[in-house]
């Protein structure tokens, strides 16, 4: 059973690895790098930039997906331990569910270093690089309120309960929103980071709230399925704002469709990750304090160009 | 049977002795959480020194996205905003256009008074929203320190501000004060 879920979990990891062939004779070690389904290309541009920065560096990374499911996570985490990982890389699959399994890889053996999800304990990882999602969120809401021209109906596409981040970007979405008295939020869901389900939820919030003039969405794929439960409607004029910087939402932005999105750098958090393991494995320290908060961008019209794969390019 | 059995309850035995040195582990991690009130309220009490000590003369041109401590001095403009969320533009180089924006409150954006101070780090808390939570109180109890003071001021009146801000882009820079007094 155990052999076989680690398989199934392996299984959608089969293209990353098969594109990169590591080197078999590099001296480095295994690095596993465990993430968040890739049906989210955030997740996905996260693996890869760990994945290509591993192999860059002479480790073998060894590619595992959790599925959001903490206890296929602990199982996986089992796997690098018996692997003989030297580290790991890991998009965690909820906060609480969590610090068991990376505390057992510590006293394995095997450092964790965190990225986009953080711990809610210190000493067990040796980093968590985590997005501002405070900062983020506020410039967002910033950017959403000056398009809805400070007032309006608006609605509120929140993530997974589970997941700290849905809340600190809920948060910083009204710490700005809240200081504009004519913005009135009429319906709050969640939609658990998911497309489809946001596109069901927009629905209906529609059906109840036709006044509706603008939704802030706590991440990009319930942007997307906002946006496109709008088109289907023929209410493209309602104005969505979404966080994450994925290149659908790009496209989108350059389109004329979304108005903007948050971007969290998160191939730059999954090379950091690698690369701070490689300086602790090589010096028993990473020179960091073990929390990092990485600051967002706002991604508009007007610099949407230069983003790609979570990345801004010159 | 009976080996598989026995083997199977082993598994389990060990599982649940596993679980509860982790839990217990996990607990006493937790068991550090900071205090975020006694830890905002340490911060108040440093800040307006702090600041100051820290604080370099407004430049209306600069740019950056570092946080600075400030210090302004100018003509209040105008006093803008609903109940929520107040504001004071000043003039500070005598052109009659507004150079900085103080924000009032009562809610108050940005982490410009907690990452000038400097303190505490992201890496004192357990969480994202932990260290939001401490920016707020500091906010919060700062600016709501701040806001007799500024109703005090006409517009037209000079005024000196310390504070903190984050220069970053266009259009004049929110400021977040620690201290607003008229100016001579």
């Amino acid at each position: 059973m155990i052999a076989r879920r680690t398989f199934l979990g392996m299984l959608g990891a089969v293209p990353l690895v098969a594109a990169c062939s590591p080197d078999a004779d590099s001296g480095g070690g295994i690095i596993a790098i465990i993430m968040p389904p890739y049906d989210n290309p955030f997740f996905r541009a996260q693996a890869v930039a760990a994945r290509d920065r591993a192999v860059a560096l002479g480790y073998e990374p060894l590619m595992l997906v959790h599925d959001d499911d903490a206890s296929k996570q602990s199982e996986m985490i089992d796997t690098a331990i018996a692997r003989g990982a030297k580290a790991i890389i890991l998009d965690n699959a909820g906060a609480a569910a969590t610090v068991a399994a990376v505390r057992r890889a510590k006293l394995a053996g095997v450092p964790s270093f965190l990225i986009d999800r953080e711990l809610n304990v210190r000493g067990v990882a040796v980093s968590q690089i985590v997005s501002n999602n405070y900062q983020g969120a506020q410039i967002g809401a910033q950017a959403f309120v000056d398009a809805m021209a400070e007032k309006g109906s608006y609605a509120e596409l929140v993530g997974r309960e589970a997941d700290t981040n849905a809340a600190i970007r809920s948060q910083g979405f009204h710490a700005i929103i809240d200081q504009y008295p004519a913005m009135k939020q009429v319906a709050r869901q969640s939609a658990n980071w998911s497309q489809t389900e946001a596109y069901a939820k927009m629905e209906s919030m529609l059906q109840a709230n036709p006044q509706i003039k603008g939704v802030i969405a706590g991440n990009d794929t319930m942007a997307m399925g906002a946006w496109a439960a709008l088109k289907a409607a023929g209410r493209t004029d309602v104005i969505v704002v979404g966080f994450d910087g994925s290149d659908d939402v790009r496209q989108s932005i350059l389109s004329g469709g979304i108005r903007a999105t948050v971007l969290q750098p998160a191939s730059l958090q999954a090379r950091m990750a690698v690369e701070q393991a490689d300086t602790y494995l090589r010096t028993g320290s990473t020179g960091m304090p073990e929390k990092q908060l990485i600051d967002c961008i706002l991604i508009v019209p007007g610099n949407a160009e230069r983003l790609h794969d979570f990345d801004m390019r010159a | 049977m009976k080996a598989a059995a026995i083997l199977i309850s082993l598994v389990l035995v060990a599982g649940c002795r596993l679980e509860t040195r982790e839990e217990a582990a996990r607990h006493a991690a937790s068991g550090q959480s900071v205090d975020i009130e006694g830890m905002a309220a340490e911060a108040l009490r440093a800040l307006p020194t702090a600041i100051a000590e820290k604080a370099t003369l407004f430049d209306p041109q600069g740019k950056g996205d570092t946080v600075r401590a400030v210090r302004l001095t100018g003509t209040a403009l105008a006093v803008t905003g609903g109940e929520r969320a107040r504001s004071m533009t000043i003039d500070t180089d005598g052109d009659g256009s507004a150079d900085a924006i103080l924000q009032l409150g009562p809610v108050v954006r940005g982490t410009a008074l907690r990452d000038a101070l400097g303190t505490r780090t992201f890496n004192d808390f357990d969480s994202q929203i932990d260290y939001a939570r401490y920016a707020r109180l500091i906010n919060d109890q700062a600016v709501g320190q701040v806001r007799d003071a500024a109703k005090a001021i006409a517009p037209g009146a000079s005024v000196a501000v310390i504070g903190a801000y984050v220069p970053g882009g266009d259009g004049p820079p929110v400021v977040t004060p620690v201290t607003i007094q008229p100016a001579p």
